[in-house]
Protein backbone atom coordinates (compact mmCIF):
# COMPACT_ATOMS: atom_id res chain seq x y z
CA UNK A 1 0.00 0.00 0.00
CA UNK A 2 1.52 3.34 -0.97
CA UNK A 3 2.02 6.21 1.46
CA UNK A 4 -0.41 8.39 -0.47
CA UNK A 5 -3.08 5.68 -0.34
CA UNK A 6 -2.69 5.66 3.41
CA UNK A 7 -2.62 9.45 3.69
CA UNK A 8 -5.74 9.91 1.63
CA UNK A 9 -7.43 6.86 3.14
CA UNK A 10 -8.30 5.24 -0.16
CA UNK A 11 -11.02 2.80 0.79
CA UNK A 12 -9.81 -0.73 0.13
CA UNK A 13 -12.56 -3.06 -1.06
CA UNK A 14 -10.94 -6.42 -0.20
CA UNK A 15 -11.87 -6.17 3.51
CA UNK A 16 -15.48 -5.52 2.46
CA UNK A 17 -15.36 -8.62 0.22
CA UNK A 18 -13.97 -10.66 3.09
CA UNK A 19 -16.59 -9.49 5.54
CA UNK A 20 -19.46 -10.10 3.10
CA UNK A 21 -18.13 -13.54 2.27
CA UNK A 22 -17.58 -14.63 5.85
CA UNK A 23 -21.16 -13.65 6.61
CA UNK A 24 -22.76 -15.38 3.64
CA UNK A 25 -20.59 -18.51 3.86
CA UNK A 26 -21.39 -18.94 7.55
CA UNK A 27 -25.07 -18.55 6.76
CA UNK A 28 -24.98 -21.02 3.87
CA UNK A 29 -22.93 -23.55 5.83
CA UNK A 30 -25.36 -23.35 8.71
CA UNK A 31 -28.22 -24.08 6.33
CA UNK A 32 -26.35 -27.04 4.87
CA UNK A 33 -25.69 -28.57 8.25
CA UNK A 34 -29.30 -28.02 9.35
CA UNK A 35 -28.33 -25.39 11.92
CA UNK A 36 -30.02 -22.66 9.91
CA UNK A 37 -33.38 -22.90 11.59
CA UNK A 38 -31.93 -23.01 15.08
CA UNK A 39 -29.92 -19.87 14.41
CA UNK A 40 -32.84 -17.88 13.04
CA UNK A 41 -35.08 -18.98 15.93
CA UNK A 42 -32.36 -18.10 18.43
CA UNK A 43 -31.87 -14.77 16.71
CA UNK A 44 -35.54 -13.84 16.94
CA UNK A 45 -35.79 -14.79 20.60
CA UNK A 46 -32.61 -12.95 21.49
CA UNK A 47 -33.89 -9.82 19.79
CA UNK A 48 -37.25 -10.16 21.50
CA UNK A 49 -35.64 -10.52 24.94
CA UNK A 50 -33.27 -7.60 24.46
CA UNK A 51 -36.08 -5.39 23.19
CA UNK A 52 -38.23 -6.39 26.14
CA UNK A 53 -35.75 -5.03 28.68
CA UNK A 54 -34.41 -2.04 26.78
CA UNK A 55 -35.63 0.70 24.52
CA UNK A 56 -33.30 -0.34 21.76
CA UNK A 57 -34.55 -0.26 18.23
CA UNK A 58 -34.68 -3.69 16.57
CA UNK A 59 -32.61 -2.29 13.72
CA UNK A 60 -29.73 -1.61 16.11
CA UNK A 61 -29.34 -5.33 16.79
CA UNK A 62 -27.31 -7.70 14.71
CA UNK A 63 -27.09 -11.42 15.45
CA UNK A 64 -24.75 -13.44 13.23
CA UNK A 65 -23.19 -16.86 13.16
CA UNK A 66 -19.64 -16.88 11.81
CA UNK A 67 -17.23 -19.70 11.28
CA UNK A 68 -13.54 -19.29 12.01
CA UNK A 69 -11.59 -22.38 10.99
CA UNK A 70 -13.26 -25.04 13.07
CA UNK A 71 -15.22 -22.96 15.58
CA UNK A 72 -18.60 -21.32 15.18
CA UNK A 73 -18.95 -17.88 16.71
CA UNK A 74 -22.37 -16.49 17.59
CA UNK A 75 -22.03 -12.73 17.56
CA UNK A 76 -24.56 -10.30 19.00
CA UNK A 77 -23.90 -6.65 18.08
CA UNK A 78 -25.94 -4.05 19.91
CA UNK A 79 -25.61 -0.37 19.08
CA UNK A 80 -26.50 1.37 22.35
CA UNK A 81 -28.53 4.55 22.10
CA UNK A 82 -27.16 7.80 23.52
CA UNK A 83 -27.42 7.79 27.29
CA UNK A 84 -26.87 4.03 27.52
CA UNK A 85 -29.35 1.33 28.41
CA UNK A 86 -32.83 2.31 29.55
CA UNK A 87 -35.72 0.11 30.38
CA UNK A 88 -38.13 0.21 27.46
CA UNK B 1 -3.37 -47.61 -5.59
CA UNK B 2 -4.63 -45.21 -8.23
CA UNK B 3 -5.99 -41.86 -7.09
CA UNK B 4 -9.00 -40.16 -8.62
CA UNK B 5 -8.72 -36.38 -8.35
CA UNK B 6 -11.53 -34.04 -9.37
CA UNK B 7 -10.71 -30.49 -10.48
CA UNK B 8 -13.79 -28.43 -9.72
CA UNK B 9 -15.00 -24.92 -8.90
CA UNK B 10 -18.71 -24.37 -9.35
CA UNK B 11 -18.10 -21.12 -11.19
CA UNK B 12 -17.03 -21.12 -14.83
CA UNK B 13 -13.96 -19.45 -16.26
CA UNK B 14 -11.81 -19.67 -13.14
CA UNK B 15 -9.22 -21.98 -14.68
CA UNK B 16 -10.34 -25.58 -14.12
CA UNK B 17 -9.25 -26.84 -17.51
CA UNK B 18 -5.99 -24.87 -17.45
CA UNK B 19 -5.31 -26.33 -14.00
CA UNK B 20 -6.29 -29.88 -15.03
CA UNK B 21 -4.02 -29.74 -18.09
CA UNK B 22 -1.02 -28.38 -16.23
CA UNK B 23 -1.47 -30.55 -13.13
CA UNK B 24 -1.82 -33.72 -15.26
CA UNK B 25 1.19 -32.75 -17.41
CA UNK B 26 3.24 -32.00 -14.31
CA UNK B 27 2.45 -35.39 -12.74
CA UNK B 28 3.19 -37.17 -16.03
CA UNK B 29 6.51 -35.38 -16.46
CA UNK B 30 7.50 -36.59 -13.01
CA UNK B 31 7.06 -40.12 -14.23
CA UNK B 32 3.53 -40.76 -12.97
CA UNK B 33 1.23 -42.56 -15.37
CA UNK B 34 -1.67 -40.14 -15.59
CA UNK B 35 -5.02 -39.93 -17.36
CA UNK B 36 -7.10 -36.78 -17.64
CA UNK B 37 -10.81 -36.94 -18.45
CA UNK B 38 -12.97 -34.09 -19.74
CA UNK B 39 -16.41 -34.30 -18.07
CA UNK B 40 -17.78 -31.26 -19.89
CA UNK B 41 -20.11 -33.15 -22.21
CA UNK B 42 -21.21 -31.01 -25.15
CA UNK B 43 -18.51 -28.40 -24.50
CA UNK B 44 -15.27 -30.29 -25.08
CA UNK B 45 -12.23 -28.09 -24.41
CA UNK B 46 -9.46 -30.00 -22.68
CA UNK B 47 -8.31 -31.43 -26.04
CA UNK B 48 -7.72 -27.89 -27.34
CA UNK B 49 -5.79 -26.81 -24.25
CA UNK B 50 -3.56 -29.88 -24.59
CA UNK B 51 -3.28 -29.46 -28.36
CA UNK B 52 -4.62 -32.90 -29.30
CA UNK B 53 -7.99 -31.89 -30.81
CA UNK B 54 -7.21 -33.33 -34.25
CA UNK B 55 -6.35 -36.73 -32.86
CA UNK B 56 -9.60 -37.32 -30.99
CA UNK B 57 -11.53 -40.12 -32.71
CA UNK B 58 -13.64 -41.58 -29.93
CA UNK B 59 -14.76 -39.93 -26.72
CA UNK B 60 -15.83 -40.63 -23.13
CA UNK B 61 -19.50 -41.19 -24.07
CA UNK B 62 -18.55 -43.55 -26.93
CA UNK B 63 -16.73 -45.68 -24.34
CA UNK B 64 -19.59 -45.56 -21.83
CA UNK B 65 -22.09 -46.56 -24.51
CA UNK B 66 -19.88 -49.38 -25.76
CA UNK B 67 -19.24 -47.86 -29.22
CA UNK B 68 -15.49 -47.86 -28.64
CA UNK B 69 -12.95 -49.50 -26.38
CA UNK B 70 -11.27 -47.37 -23.76
CA UNK B 71 -7.87 -48.06 -25.34
CA UNK B 72 -9.15 -46.73 -28.67
CA UNK B 73 -10.53 -43.55 -27.12
CA UNK B 74 -7.48 -42.62 -25.02
CA UNK B 75 -5.31 -40.08 -26.84
CA UNK B 76 -1.60 -40.15 -26.03
CA UNK B 77 -0.41 -36.64 -25.18
CA UNK B 78 2.21 -35.18 -27.49
CA UNK B 79 4.10 -33.41 -24.71
CA UNK B 80 4.40 -36.27 -22.27
CA UNK B 81 4.37 -40.00 -22.96
CA UNK B 82 2.97 -40.75 -19.49
CA UNK B 83 -0.19 -38.73 -20.11
CA UNK B 84 -3.39 -39.90 -21.80
CA UNK B 85 -6.48 -37.84 -22.53
CA UNK B 86 -10.08 -38.96 -22.68
CA UNK B 87 -12.05 -36.27 -24.51
CA UNK B 88 -15.63 -35.24 -23.74
CA UNK B 89 -18.31 -35.93 -26.31
CA UNK B 90 -19.14 -32.89 -28.40
CA UNK B 91 -22.45 -34.18 -29.70
CA UNK B 92 -24.10 -36.30 -27.04
CA UNK B 93 -26.42 -35.22 -24.30
CA UNK B 94 -24.87 -34.73 -20.86
CA UNK B 95 -27.35 -37.25 -19.47
CA UNK B 96 -25.32 -39.87 -21.34
CA UNK B 97 -22.91 -39.80 -18.37
CA UNK B 98 -24.41 -42.68 -16.43
CA UNK B 99 -22.94 -43.42 -13.03
CA UNK B 100 -22.33 -47.10 -13.79
CA UNK B 101 -20.55 -46.19 -17.03
CA UNK B 102 -18.32 -43.59 -15.36
CA UNK B 103 -17.47 -46.07 -12.60
CA UNK B 104 -16.53 -48.73 -15.16
CA UNK B 105 -14.24 -46.35 -17.09
CA UNK B 106 -12.46 -45.37 -13.87
CA UNK B 107 -12.10 -49.04 -12.86
CA UNK B 108 -10.70 -49.87 -16.31
CA UNK B 109 -8.19 -47.01 -16.12
CA UNK B 110 -7.04 -48.30 -12.74
CA UNK B 111 -6.69 -51.72 -14.34
CA UNK B 112 -4.43 -50.17 -16.98
CA UNK B 113 -2.04 -49.07 -14.20
CA UNK B 114 -2.80 -45.38 -14.28
CA UNK B 115 -1.59 -43.87 -11.00
CA UNK B 116 -3.51 -40.61 -11.21
CA UNK B 117 -6.87 -40.03 -12.87
CA UNK B 118 -7.73 -36.35 -13.15
CA UNK B 119 -11.42 -35.52 -13.67
CA UNK B 120 -11.84 -32.08 -15.25
CA UNK B 121 -15.29 -30.97 -14.08
CA UNK B 122 -17.61 -28.67 -16.01
CA UNK B 123 -18.89 -25.52 -14.30
CA UNK B 124 -22.22 -25.65 -12.51
CA UNK B 125 -23.69 -28.36 -10.32
CA UNK B 126 -25.43 -30.55 -12.88
CA UNK B 127 -24.81 -34.13 -14.04
CA UNK B 128 -21.32 -33.60 -15.51
CA UNK B 129 -20.06 -31.86 -12.39
CA UNK B 130 -21.70 -34.41 -10.07
CA UNK B 131 -20.26 -37.34 -12.02
CA UNK B 132 -16.79 -35.76 -12.03
CA UNK B 133 -16.72 -35.60 -8.22
CA UNK B 134 -18.71 -38.78 -7.52
CA UNK B 135 -15.76 -41.18 -7.32
CA UNK B 136 -13.11 -38.69 -6.23
CA UNK B 137 -10.52 -39.53 -3.59
CA UNK B 138 -9.20 -35.98 -3.63
CA UNK B 139 -10.39 -32.63 -4.98
CA UNK B 140 -8.64 -29.56 -6.30
CA UNK B 141 -10.94 -26.62 -5.60
CA UNK B 142 -10.07 -23.92 -8.12
CA UNK B 143 -11.06 -20.35 -7.36
CA UNK B 144 -10.17 -16.74 -8.11
CA UNK B 145 -9.81 -14.14 -5.34
CA UNK B 146 -13.26 -12.82 -6.16
CA UNK B 147 -16.49 -13.02 -4.15
CA UNK B 148 -18.64 -15.11 -6.50
CA UNK B 149 -15.87 -17.62 -7.25
CA UNK B 150 -15.16 -18.09 -3.52
CA UNK B 151 -18.82 -18.52 -2.69
CA UNK B 152 -19.25 -21.09 -5.48
CA UNK B 153 -16.13 -22.92 -4.30
CA UNK B 154 -17.65 -23.20 -0.84
CA UNK B 155 -20.88 -24.48 -2.34
CA UNK B 156 -18.87 -27.11 -4.22
CA UNK B 157 -17.22 -28.19 -0.95
CA UNK B 158 -20.70 -28.74 0.46
CA UNK B 159 -21.68 -30.80 -2.58
CA UNK B 160 -18.55 -32.96 -2.25
CA UNK B 161 -19.42 -33.52 1.41
CA UNK B 162 -22.94 -34.55 0.46
CA UNK B 163 -22.79 -36.23 -2.94
CA UNK B 164 -19.44 -37.97 -3.25
CA UNK B 165 -19.40 -41.73 -2.90
CA UNK B 166 -16.92 -41.42 -0.02
CA UNK B 167 -19.36 -39.21 1.88
CA UNK B 168 -22.27 -41.49 1.12
CA UNK B 169 -20.40 -44.60 2.27
CA UNK B 170 -19.10 -42.87 5.37
CA UNK B 171 -15.57 -43.61 4.12
CA UNK B 172 -12.57 -41.38 4.80
CA UNK B 173 -13.52 -37.92 3.54
CA UNK B 174 -12.42 -36.56 0.17
CA UNK B 175 -9.12 -34.72 0.65
CA UNK B 176 -9.59 -31.16 -0.56
CA UNK B 177 -6.87 -28.80 -1.79
CA UNK B 178 -7.16 -25.13 -2.70
CA UNK B 179 -5.86 -23.71 -5.98
CA UNK B 180 -6.08 -19.93 -6.33
CA UNK B 181 -5.67 -18.71 -9.89
CA UNK B 182 -5.41 -15.27 -11.53
CA UNK B 183 -3.76 -13.92 -8.40
CA UNK B 184 -2.43 -10.36 -8.58
CA UNK B 185 -0.13 -9.81 -5.58
CA UNK B 186 0.07 -6.10 -6.28
CA UNK B 187 -3.69 -5.66 -6.11
CA UNK B 188 -3.96 -7.86 -3.02
CA UNK B 189 -1.25 -5.75 -1.38
CA UNK B 190 -3.23 -2.59 -2.12
CA UNK B 191 -6.35 -4.11 -0.61
CA UNK B 192 -8.10 -4.21 -3.98
CA UNK B 193 -8.21 -8.00 -4.08
CA UNK B 194 -8.78 -10.70 -1.48
CA UNK B 195 -5.37 -12.01 -0.41
CA UNK B 196 -4.46 -15.68 -0.73
CA UNK B 197 -4.59 -15.98 3.06
CA UNK B 198 -8.10 -14.46 3.09
CA UNK B 199 -9.33 -17.01 0.55
CA UNK B 200 -7.70 -19.93 2.38
CA UNK B 201 -9.18 -18.77 5.67
CA UNK B 202 -12.67 -18.23 4.22
CA UNK B 203 -12.72 -21.72 2.71
CA UNK B 204 -10.75 -23.35 5.58
CA UNK B 205 -8.53 -25.14 3.07
CA UNK B 206 -4.75 -25.45 2.71
CA UNK B 207 -3.32 -23.78 -0.40
CA UNK B 208 -1.84 -26.27 -2.86
CA UNK B 209 -1.33 -23.83 -5.71
CA UNK B 210 -1.13 -20.06 -5.97
CA UNK B 211 -1.11 -19.17 -9.65
CA UNK B 212 -0.41 -15.58 -10.64
CA UNK B 213 -2.43 -13.76 -13.28
CA UNK B 214 -0.49 -13.88 -16.53
CA UNK B 215 -0.71 -13.23 -20.27
CA UNK B 216 1.12 -16.51 -20.71
CA UNK B 217 -2.08 -18.51 -20.10
CA UNK B 218 -3.78 -17.16 -23.22
CA UNK B 219 -0.62 -17.49 -25.25
CA UNK B 220 -0.31 -21.16 -24.29
CA UNK B 221 -3.96 -21.92 -24.96
CA UNK B 222 -3.55 -20.33 -28.41
CA UNK B 223 -0.75 -22.80 -29.05
CA UNK B 224 -2.31 -25.87 -27.43
CA UNK B 225 0.48 -26.21 -24.88
CA UNK B 226 -0.24 -26.61 -21.16
CA UNK B 227 1.10 -23.51 -19.45
CA UNK B 228 3.25 -25.54 -17.03
CA UNK B 229 5.54 -26.09 -20.03
CA UNK B 230 6.08 -22.34 -20.60
CA UNK B 231 9.65 -22.58 -19.32
CA UNK B 232 10.63 -20.14 -16.66
CA UNK B 233 7.39 -18.15 -16.68
CA UNK B 234 5.90 -17.39 -13.25
CA UNK B 235 2.74 -19.39 -14.05
CA UNK B 236 4.77 -22.44 -15.08
CA UNK B 237 6.85 -22.16 -11.90
CA UNK B 238 3.70 -21.83 -9.80
CA UNK B 239 2.14 -24.92 -11.38
CA UNK B 240 5.39 -26.85 -10.99
CA UNK B 241 5.42 -25.89 -7.29
CA UNK B 242 1.85 -27.09 -7.02
CA UNK B 243 2.65 -30.52 -8.47
CA UNK B 244 5.74 -30.84 -6.29
CA UNK B 245 3.73 -29.94 -3.19
CA UNK B 246 1.05 -32.43 -4.15
CA UNK B 247 3.71 -35.14 -4.32
CA UNK B 248 4.93 -34.20 -0.86
CA UNK B 249 7.80 -31.78 -1.49
CA UNK B 250 8.15 -28.70 0.70
CA UNK B 251 7.82 -25.64 -1.50
CA UNK B 252 7.15 -22.23 0.03
CA UNK B 253 4.47 -20.17 -1.72
CA UNK B 254 5.82 -17.80 -4.34
CA UNK B 255 4.30 -14.70 -5.92
CA UNK B 256 2.61 -13.71 -2.68
CA UNK B 257 4.20 -10.26 -2.65
CA UNK B 258 4.41 -7.68 -5.44
CA UNK B 259 7.81 -7.29 -7.04
CA UNK B 260 9.58 -4.54 -5.19
CA UNK B 261 8.94 -1.22 -6.87
CA UNK B 262 11.25 1.80 -6.94
CA UNK B 263 11.00 4.14 -3.96
CA UNK B 264 9.04 6.84 -5.77
CA UNK B 265 6.49 4.29 -6.91
CA UNK B 266 6.06 2.97 -3.42
CA UNK B 267 5.49 6.54 -2.28
CA UNK B 268 3.04 7.61 -4.96
CA UNK B 269 1.54 4.26 -5.91
CA UNK B 270 1.06 3.04 -9.46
Amino acid sequence: MSLLDILFKKRASAPIAKERLSFILAHERAQRSGKGDIVSALKEELIAVICKYTSIDKEALKVTLERHDSIDVLKVDIALPEGGLRRG
Amino acid sequence: MAKVIVVTSGKGGVGKTTTSASFATGLANRGKKTAVIDFDIGLRNLDLILGCERRVVYDFVNVIQGDAKLSQALVRDKHSENLSILAASQTKDKEALKEEGVKQVLEDLKGMDFEYIICDSPAGIETGALMALRFADEALIVTNPEVSAVRDADRMLGIIEAKSLRAENGAERVKEHLVITRYAPKRADKGEMLSHTDVAELLSLPILGLIPESEQVLDCSNRGTPVILANGSPVALAFDDMVARYLGEERPLRFTEPESAPFWKRLFGG
